[in-house]
């Protein structure tokens, strides 16, 4: 049986080979990283910081960024499924025969329409939704102001972020409860949430890693440097993203992170030579899924598409869990013409703990979250369900994602009713 | 940017969502040999806890029997691996516009198996009319009876068209009649089906594969259909071999004994994973384990002792130990993986002193010399468990022995009664001869819980059968079966969770994922979650490895 490995946890070996020895403190809290269960991490290394040598404590800081780091890349991940998950939901809604006129539709139908980037649509549905009678003056504030903002992406002009309210906030509990009719009681949930905890993260894992990258010595210093570049990148600060990793000496870090870091930097400017650079990195995977990232024209996005169907081949058993978890990710995001879900299905489940095949401290979250994108996107409901449900024990805000999911496979299930007795 | 590709791609992924929704499939398989390339050959042997009572689709009421029949039987429609309901039988349908009547027509190439009266006979419009009677008639002991109490009318229309008419349009009608169709003609007596007819243990069926014998062992052998009308099934025969031990039954995979094992034990599915002979292939069925209260007990009919029991065992100690982790503690009558599962309830926590303080407010304040409870004539608060184990099932035994413990703790005796699990159905089902019982239950998608918490399903082979009785339960359910609104459907069950998470007619314990253990000679092998052998002619074994399969 295998326990869950990253390359992140290869990181911090690499790291403790240029620090002193490593506080046995410090212990506990790598072992809690090791089992995904970052939040713990975090307090073990709180607990002990102010006893830590400087060198330890740049360990601890690289360890705080991290689990920052692989909490805000959990919860992109749960905001792509989340979002495909409520449109299918909201149409679900809309194709009931019994509450065509239900308010809150064109409301919700336009959140997420703006999160999946159909800002046309979101615009309409918006306007539509701030205009509504049925809806109270905030609602309606709320509408004029996402609208606002999908105007303004449709225009591919700068706009302000929204976030939605998380801190402080039961997020169990829906933006809106409809029980006008109390045989059916409706429960709308803020896409924005999921968005607004990744941000969340995302600027947690800066404020951990700015430090090092600015004081922090040696190999802490150029490992905080490409997390804080890789933090900037997906915050959409491409500029920040280069210039925090400007100064560091990349060769050092080793061939893949040196290639990954100039896929970041590709980011903030067009680089003369995007075919010369995809050429020189691209058999770097982790440096391929950033490409993906990137979404690059000709001459390199056909080339991409083949290495990235490609990538699989190259996962041995041990590879790197959140990596195939990102690759299953963009496989979906390609769509089912691309390679089909059950195929990515087959490929995700070879990295999974099948005894343990839902628990975080045997697989890595994120590819848990693939997979559960994978089992929806299959029909597989039962199965993504389930992995949500044992995901929420541990991270919050899940519970909108959880709650449209039902409410889809309520919609589509055609069963026959059927309930037997086993021993 | 990095954040805009995901919402880019996502427009293309609608697009194609929307062209495929606008075409309705309704494949037929016409194909008399399957066209995939695949060899056939071979033999299939796979392990099952426990022997099938019944071998037919109308009076087996259990999961073992449900995966037998579902290689034996066909319906008029069947369910594809993306869970959409597809022609089976039937070769195309209409409905009426009000959604009640639905006329099948039927094809025409279709055989009963080769046997006896039966053989070669074609598959005709009589045959659906009489099995739906055949279900309906109040002399038939079927766990069927309430799901199509719904069917108001069967006709044949003519020989190849049958019509079926719903008292009232209900959710997935379709779906709903994908009951398995039996040749009424080949029973003893055509109008009703009793547990001991023949045709129970010899039944003569459509499926992909038909029953050459069932051996003094109690192995059931069948063999490929050669005219099944998908095609013929790659894989010559298929085997089901019961155990009355579950380790043995893993033994036999480890020792090829066997070639596959539908459910393996929790315990060992690390020693299987590390077989580089065998593939693992988790499946969700969603179904939960759950100790069963007999509400005809006058001890057990009272809330508190229900909840006293709940709170008095510690669900996830007892996962963690004899599971090793590999499952989840539940709240209500769902599996986590369902759309019914009300997320808002939390399970009962261990509380010894709650449950205590429970059973105190019953009345049962006064403990005997041995530390039991004692009830108003002076007896210990005393109940007997039935188990269903024949010979060996270490999980299970610790659990109850652990359960045992644990209501010892809190002033209850549990006496244990292991019962082979015939005999166990007939206590528990028939005779309703017990106090506690455990057991778990598996569900398709429909999240159907009416035959087992409604107040009438309480006679002989009904779900029921703990004599559980709550109007407002039952008004539920009547609510949530009539509804054609989805997601009324949905408040409604969660509601349900609510009402029987506070009732505590079971003790409810936990789901655990399913694993089938398979020999990777196997292979194009895909499992419908419940009834699993839905695709199962479309497996097949490479001609090399043919040779050698278990005996």
């Amino acid at each position: 049986m295998r326990i869950a490995t990253t390359t992140l946890v290869c990181v911090l070996l690499l790291l403790e080979r240029f620090a002193t020895a490593a506080e046995p403190d410090l212990a506990g809290a790598r072992e809690l990283f090791r089992q995904n269960r970052w939040a713990e991490a975090r307090e073990a290394i709180a607990s002990k910081m102010g006893s830590l040598s400087p060198a330890d404590r740049d360990q601890a800081r690289f360890l705080l960024g991290l689990s920052h780091v692989r909490e805000a890349e959990l919860y992109r991940a749960l905001s792509f499924l989340s979002t495909d998950v409520g449109l299918a939901y909201m149409k679900e809604l809309a194709l009931s025969k019994e509450r065509r006129a239900l308010p809150w539709l064109p409301l919700f139908r336009g959140f997420y329409q703006l999160d999946a980037g159909r800002y046309e649509e979101a615009e309409s549905a918006l306007s539509e939704a701030a205009l509504s009678k049925s809806l109270t003056a905030e609602w309606k504030n709320l509408a004029s102001a996402r609208r606002d903002v999908a105007r303004s992406l449709k225009g591919r002009r700068p706009s302000a972020i929204v976030e939605a309210e998380v801190e402080g906030v039961d997020l169990d509990v829906p933006d809106v409860e409809d029980a006008s009719d109390p045989k059916k009681i409706l429960r709308f949930f803020d896409p924005l949430r999921l968005e607004t905890l990744e941000r969340r993260a995302w600027k947690s894992a800066l404020s951990e890693l700015s430090p090092l990258a600015q004081e922090g010595q040696g190999m802490a210093n150029k490992l905080g440097r490409y997390y804080a570049g890789y933090a900037h990148f997906f915050l959409g600060e491409t500029a920040e993203a280069a210039s925090v990793l400007e100064p560091i000496d990349l060769p050092a870090l080793g061939p893949d992170y040196h290639a990954r870091a100039r896929v970041i930097k590709a980011a903030s400017s067009e680089p003369e030579d995007l075919a010369a650079l995809w050429e020189s990195t691209r058999n770097y995977p982790e440096a391929v899924l950033l490409w993906n990232e990137l979404t690059p024209g000709e001459p390199v996005a056909t080339t991409l598409s083949e290495r990235l169907k490609a990538l699989p081949q190259s996962f041995r058993e041990s590879a790197d869990e959140t990596m195939v978890g990102r690759w299953g990710l963009a496989a979906l995001s390609r769509g089912p013409l691309w390679l089909e879900s059950k195929e990515v299905v087959v490929v995700l489940s070879r990295h999974r703990n099948h005894a343990n095949k839902n628990k975080i401290e045997w697989n890595d979250p994120l590819l848990l979250v693939a997979l559960a994108a994978a089992n929806y996107s299959n029909n597989d409901y039962p199965q993504a369900l389930e992995t949500l449900f044992e995901l929420a024990k541990s991270f919050e805000g899940l519970r909108g994602l959880q709650w449209n999911l039902q409410g889809v496979y309520a919609a589509r299930q055609k069963a026959a009713g059927d309930a037997r007795i086993a021993n | 940017m990095p954040n805009m590709p995901k919402m880019e791609v996502y427009m293309k992924r609608a697009m194609v969502a929307v062209l495929l929704a606008g075409a309705v499939v309704l494949p037929a398989f016409g194909a008399e040999n399957r066209q995939d390339g695949f060899p056939n050959g071979g033999r299939l042997v796979y392990g099952e806890y426990g022997r099938p009572a019944t071998l037919d689709p109308i009076t087996s009421n259990d999961m073992v029997g449900l995966r037998v029949t579902e290689l034996l039987f066909n319906g008029l429609v069947s369910f594809s691996p993306k869970n959409e309901v597809v022609a089976d039988l039937a070769e195309s349908w209409e409905v009426s516009p009000d959604n009640r009547v639905y006329t099948f027509k039927l094809r025409r190439d279709i055989l009963w198996h080769g046997s006896s009266g039966a053989a070669g006979r074609r598959v005709t419009a009589d045959d659906f009319v009489g099995t739906l009677d055949l279900i309906q008639n109040p002399r038939t002991l079927t766990p069927l009876k309430a799901p199509y109490e719904l069917v108001a009318d069967t006709r044949r229309v003519s020989e190849d068209t049958v019509s079926i008419t719903l008292k009232r349009p209900i959710v997935n009608g379709l779906g709903r009649l994908s009951f398995k169709v039996v040749p009424t003609f080949a029973l003893q007596n055509p109008d009703f089906f009793a547990r001991d007819d023949p045709f129970s243990q010899k039944p003569v069926g459509t499926g992909p594969y038909r029953l050459r014998e069932v051996t003094p062992e109690g192995d059931v052998v069948m063999d490929a259909n050669q005219s099944y009308h998908r095609g013929r099934p790659h894989i010559d025969e298929v085997v089901l071999k019961p155990f009355a031990d579950r380790n043995v039954l893993t033994q036999s995979l480890l020792f090829n004994s066997t070639d596959m094992i539908v459910q393996l034990n929790a315990r060992d599915i690390a020693q299987v994973e590390g077989d580089k002979r065998f593939n693992l292939y988790p499946y969700n069925a969603l179904s939960y384990t759950f100790f069963g209260h007999n509400l005809q007990n006058p001890h057990l009919r009272k809330k508190e002792v229900r909840q006293a029991i709940a709170y008095a065992v510690n669900r996830q100690e007892m996962l963690d130990s004899f599971y090793e982790s590999r499952g989840t503690v539940i709240s209500g009558p769902f599996a986590p993986g369902s759309w019914a599962y009300n997320l808002d309830v939390k399970p009962l926590s261990f509380d010894p002193v709650r449950a205590k303080e429970l059973l105190a407010r019953a009345g049962y304040t006064r403990s005997g010399a041995d530390g039991y409870l004692m009830t108003e004539d002076g007896s210990p608060l005393q109940f007997t468990l039935k188990v269903p184990i024949e010979k060996e099932n270490e999980t299970i035994k610790r659990v109850v022995l652990a359960f045992q413990n644990y209501l010892k703790q809190v002033g209850v005796k549990v006496d244990l009664e292991f019962r082979e699990w015939q005999a166990w159905q007939e206590d528990v089902f028939v005779n309703h001869d017990f106090d506690l019982m455990i057991a778990e239950w598996a569900f398709d998608d429909s999240a159907d819980i009416s035959t087992l918490f409604h107040s009438k399903e309480t006679g002989a082979w009904r779900n029921n059968f703990i004599a559980y009785s709550n109007p407002e339960v039952d008004g539920l359910i009547i609510e949530a079966k009539t509804t054609l609104d989805r997601e009324k459907q949905r408040t409604i069950n969660q509601k349900l969770h609510a009402l029987l998470a506070e009732d505590q007619p079971y003790t409810f314990l936990w789901t655990v994922t399913n694993y089938a253990a398979i020999h990777k000679k196997v292979r194009h092998v895909d499992i419908q979650p419940f009834k699993f052998f839905t695709f199962v002619d479309g497996w097949y074994i490479p001609t090399k490895e043919q040779a050698g399969s278990p005996e």
